[in-house]
């Protein structure tokens, strides 16, 4: 039995038990003992450049907006304010605001878009390679694209004059909505929007989970009299839960980051209903120069989506074995 | 004119003492694309934006060969974001185009004063108003260069077919002011159903929530002002701009005359009513007649259309009033004092009579007097084969500008997103207009003023 550690297995459907991986080297016959300088020189030379610009385009950074949060931050001076930064975050009703408004988009797109991901996945399952190929490229395009090129596709779409949305709901006589510039529409559009274009790269994950569920398993279910839905329920779901704990959680830090679409289609509006955090964040820093506050902004961010890594890690990481 | 090698040489050694003598030193000047018809360019040619800072930059070069000029092309969009990094990188350019001017930047002593590089004659000539928008602390910080902007909020901009369609006169000469009566009459027959079918195919204007300057030239109509003549207080919400934001309300809801989905809009929304005949009246002044010309030869624009310039109508008892602004050119702190010598010679250099007179070919007024009264703009591009009736009541209307933001010395950009906010909520009706301007003024205060 091999164990389901990684969501990042084999994509061919290999569905055969596997012997225990071994290390490279044990796989060498020499374990560690066997790296003579020459190769440890070797790795280190290909493990540096990386290693650097992870730091410094990372590491450092993240570890300099930790104590830029402490300080208020001008051009010509820093100053060591303490935890008024965080004050002012917290006093600030438009960062609570943009708080709720990315718990909201949050939940409903990671929702949203993992079920859509996981039916395409589903159904795509029982098909031949070739036609598995063609759908999982179709699905995975919008990942390749600007996502900057798909906002503005988007606001031509719900433009509330010439846009297509309202050319086709008035086909039905429906009046033509301003679907950006509605509060209560503003936000949803945003989130149809995301849910529409995203998930291909999920689909490629929870096809590669669902081609190496041992068939035997399905078979053995059915025999035993269970349905399909029963099946995916009790049989499917279960076994691919690496892998989905694994897309909630990037689905969620990724989400909870939500940037550029607010940026292009609406600014934050219609009177702040769209506004997000990461965009609060971007104010501060670029439009009002408070770089100590929006260093606070992102160190609350950064702990929220810490928590919220960590409750869906104990919900949703368990073992899986078959 | 071609030079032979021995004029190269004879002009070097000329000239090679006096560069011995000065340092060679380089000067970093970011500007956004300015699409400005340089004397270089070939007849007819259609400029990038790139050709302006390559021209001066290359002219200013020649008469001082120990500078090198690096100019760098830095596009509207992020334009803001960009100069705070350098600024907090602690490496601005030399020489900035004030795009998003902040006058904090003076007061933090990032920024040097050009007072004394001023001379009498340019405090004569620079107009007033383009003087002191750079003024900080008493000190001046910005060497003027354009006056006016594109006409957002200044005057509007109508379609002479539609007009002639609807049989609506266009305003008279010499200044084709209108009042808002005057306005509204036009408005109810320029708002057009041509096929009977209940829809409304020409609306007269577009309103924008997120097109800050034109919606607040709106809610000046009536007297109303966004601050207190001290600059300490936004009191927008007063009883004429209640007033006014109620009268867009009702053009919109009462009388159809502008578009429902204002809030969703900013000002390209506008724009794109006007160019593709959804709105007979649209915003702008003489520069936006050229984006017309551009468009169309872009392709982004199927049909031309031919527009003149008109003022914002107004209430007789208030009088006319348009949106005063100005841009220019400001030199960042230098250590070095012959470079600094050198930015703010470069500084005048783009803004002496001379030069900025190449302002004309994009149909802008200059921030000089004397500049001014040399510009016909006769013949500038294929499209303004005589536009001298377009301009002077394009400048009869900015001769009634006032500031629209409050003191130019006061940063109120944390204002204006609840400025965009109130516009919305009022043109969405999610809020009366009342309300919208009492939250907008509650929260300005408090945003910029900590109240």
């Amino acid at each position: 039995m091999s164990e389901l550690t990684t969501p990042l297995g084999s994509a061919g459907g290999d569905a055969r038990p596997r012997a225990p991986a071994r290390g490279r080297g044990q796989e060498r016959g020499g374990g560690t003992r066997g790296v003579t300088g020459t190769s440890r020189a070797w790795g280190v030379a290909f493990v540096a450049p990386q290693t650097l610009l992870f730091l410094a385009f990372f590491l450092v950074p993240v570890v300099i907006a930790f104590a830029l949060a402490f300080m208020e931050v001008r051009p010509t001076r820093m100053t060591w304010v303490g935890l008024d930064n965080f004050q002012r975050v917290l006093n600030d009703q438009l960062f609570g605001r943009a708080l709720v408004n990315t718990t909201v988009f949050t939940a409903v797109v990671v929702v949203f878009w993992l079920g859509k991901a996981l039916l395409v996945a589903y159904l795509l399952d029982p098909m031949n390679a070739t036609l598995q190929t063609f759908f999982k490229s179709a699905f995975y395009l919008p990942a390749v694209t600007s996502s900057v090129i798909i906002s503005l596709i988007w606001l031509w779409i719900f433009n509330p004059t010439f846009g297509l949305l309202n050319a086709f709901v008035g086909l039905f006589g429906v009046e033509p909505v301003a679907w950006l510039g509605n509060t209560r529409t503003a936000l949803p559009s945003l989130m149809a929007m995301q849910v529409i274009m995203g998930g291909g790269s999920s689909i490629v994950l929870l096809s590669a989970a669902l081609a190496r569920i041992p068939r035997d398993l399905y078979e053995v279910a059915l025999i035993d009299g269970a349905k399909r839905p029963t099946i995916f329920a009790k049989v499917i779901l279960p076994l691919i839960r690496p892998t989905l704990l694994y897309l909630v959680v990037t689905g969620t830090i990724n989400t909870f980051q939500v940037f550029e679409a607010v940026y292009v289609m609406t600014q934050g509006g219609p009177q702040f209903a769209t506004t997000t955090v990461v965009y609060r964040i971007y104010q501060e820093a670029f439009q009002r120069f408070n770089l100590g506050v929006a260093s606070a902004q992102a160190i609350v961010l950064f702990l929220i989506t810490l928590v919220l890594a960590a409750v869906q890690f104990r919900l949703l990481g368990q073992n899986v074995e078959y | 004119m071609r030079r032979s090698p021995l004029h190269v040489l004879v002009a070097l050694l000329a000239l090679s003492p006096v560069a011995a003598a000065q340092p060679q030193i380089e000067l970093t000047w970011w500007i956004n694309p300015w699409r400005i018809v340089t004397p270089d360019m070939p007849e007819g040619a259609s400029p990038t934006g790139e050709e302006y800072a390559r021209y001066m930059s290359e002219r200013f070069m020649e008469l001082h060969p120990n500078v090198t000029v690096r100019y760098e092309l830095v596009p509207n969009a992020g334009f803001g974001e960009k100069v705070t990094t350098a600024i907090f990188a602690g490496n601005p350019p030399d020489v900035l185009k004030d795009l998003d001017w902040n006058p904090d930047w003076a007061r933090e002593g990032l920024l040097e004063p050009i007072d004394t590089y001023l001379t009498d004659e340019d405090r004569e000539d620079f107009l007033p108003y383009a003087l002191a928008k750079g003024l900080v602390d008493g000190q001046h910080y910005i060497w003027p260069w354009n006056n006016s902007n594109n006409g957002m909020g200044s005057t509007l901009l109508l379609n002479t077919a539609l007009f002639e369609e609807a049989g609506v006169e266009i305003p008279a000469l010499p200044d084709r002011a209108w009042t808002i009566d005057e306005f509204l009459a036009a408005a109810e027959k320029l708002t057009m159903d041509r096929d009977g079918d209940g829809t409304t195919d020409v609306y007269a204007i577009t309103f924008a929530a997120r097109d800050v300057e034109n919606m607040l030239s709106w809610l000046m109509r009536f007297g109303a002002k966004l601050m207190n003549d001290e600059g300490t207080e936004f009191v927008l919400n007063s009883e004429e701009g209640v007033r006014a934001l109620q009268f867009i309300v009702d053009l919109v809801y009462e009388h159809g005359y502008a578009p429902r989905g204002g809030e969703a809009l900013d000002v390209y929304g506008t724009i794109e009513n006007l160019h593709n005949g959804r709105a007979a009246i649209g915003y702008g002044g003489i520069y936006e007649i050229g984006r017309i010309d551009r468009y169309l030869k872009e392709g982004r624009m199927a049909n031309p259309i031919d527009v003149v310039i008109a003022p914002f109508p107004h209430d007789p008892a208030v009088g006319p009033i348009a949106y005063e602004t100005s841009g220019g050119f400001l030199v960042f702190k230098q250590q070095d004092d012959y470079k600094r010598e050198m930015a703010m010679e470069f500084a005048r250099f783009l803004t002496n009579t001379e030069n900025i007179q190449m302002l004309e070919s994009l149909l802008y007024i200059t921030a000089r007097r004397s500049a001014n009264a040399q510009l016909d703009f006769a013949n500038v591009a294929d499209y303004t084969e005589d536009v001298s009736t377009e301009v002077q009541v394009y400048q009869s209307a900015i001769d009634h500008g006032v500031p629209f933001f409050g003191p130019s010395d006061l940063d109120i950009s944390a204002a204006i997103e609840h400025f965009t906010a109130a516009m919305e909520a009022a043109l969405s009706r999610s809020k009366t207009p009342q309300q919208a301007l009492d939250d907008f003024v509650r929260e300005a205060n408090r945003a910029v003023f900590g109240r």
